[in-house]
């Protein structure tokens, strides 16, 4: 969908027109899906985000005034669904990595050789992945994902997250280290072995 | 040696950017020299590389049921 059209599919879906809608879910909802997958790694609680999403995307719509991009405003109020679901799931224990002491990881590493794509089809990998993700606070992972995973500048997740850019480059460099040594181990044993 | 040098481009470029540096400046262009002689930084940055892939390529599609309960939730089912 070209920005033109964008503009006046999202004009029409103010009016309620349901093609335009229908047109907005199949550009943005395998995006706010894929985002809150990586966000809770769970298919039932991204669906039911994802959904939760965009029935605030409808109420609110009237109020979007074209002033940032349709994708910003959206990973806002996604990230925001997120955050409250992860918040009211309080059993959950994550690592905190506010210190700034010991998240960073040492330099001399060994080499992961392999391809994540095939890598991730290993059922035991896929298993580590969710478990480090899982430890990582919500804060950091959304950060990480937004800047890492849908590639959005820096400025951007500064604005979606309302937060100082230097506090996003804090945060993300924070929940890089922290995931990368957390899969260390599995990748070096995958070599080794 | 460097392989990967366009993501380690963008390692430069975070580190510079994280420390309000331009990545211009003449310490950035040190900081790039310096990955393009360096085996432990540059497997450093490769495996960041991979680490960002591995969680990327682990991301299923939108369940086209979640997209019919979706679109019903809204009220816009489709027509047909």
């Amino acid at each position: 969908m070209s920005a033109e059209d964008e503009v006046e599919v999202i004009e029409k879906a103010k009016q309620g027109d349901a093609r335009a809608i229908r047109q907005l879910v199949d550009e943005y909802a395998p995006v706010i899906f894929r985002f809150s997958y990586n966000i809770c790694r769970n298919q039932d609680k991204a669906e039911h985000t994802t959904q939760e999403t965009f029935m605030s995307v409808l109420k609110k719509l009237k109020q979007f005034d074209n002033r940032s991009k349709f994708s910003t405003w959206l990973y806002t109020i996604v990230s925001n669904h997120c955050l409250m679901l992860a918040r009211s799931e309080k059993s959950r224990r994550h690592v905190s990595l506010d210190d700034d002491e010991g998240n960073y990881p040492d330099i001399a590493v060994d080499h992961w050789d392999h391809d994540p794509e095939a890598a991730v089809e290993r059922a035991d990998l896929k298993q580590h992945l969710d478990a480090a993700i899982d430890k990582l606070a919500p804060e950091y992972k959304v950060i990480f994902v937004l800047r890492d995973i849908e590639g959005l500048s820096t400025e951007e997740v500064s604005s979606i997250t309302n937060l100082s850019v230097p506090a996003v480059k804090s945060r993300l460099h924070r929940a890089r280290a922290f995931l990368r040594n957390e899969l260390s181990p599995v990748f070096d044993e995958q070599q080794d072995g | 040696m460097h392989t990967h040098f366009a993501n380690c481009q963008e390692v430069v470029d975070y580190i510079c950017g994280h420390f309000g540096e331009d990545e211009n400046s003449e310490r950035c262009r040190e900081l790039k020299k310096h990955l393009d002689a360096c085996p432990d930084c540059s497997t450093y940055c490769d495996s960041m590389d991979k680490m960002i892939g591995l969680y990327r390529a682990a991301s299923p599609c939108f369940p086209e049921d979640a997209r019919k309960s979706l679109l019903a939730a809204l009220g816009v089912a489709d027509e047909h």
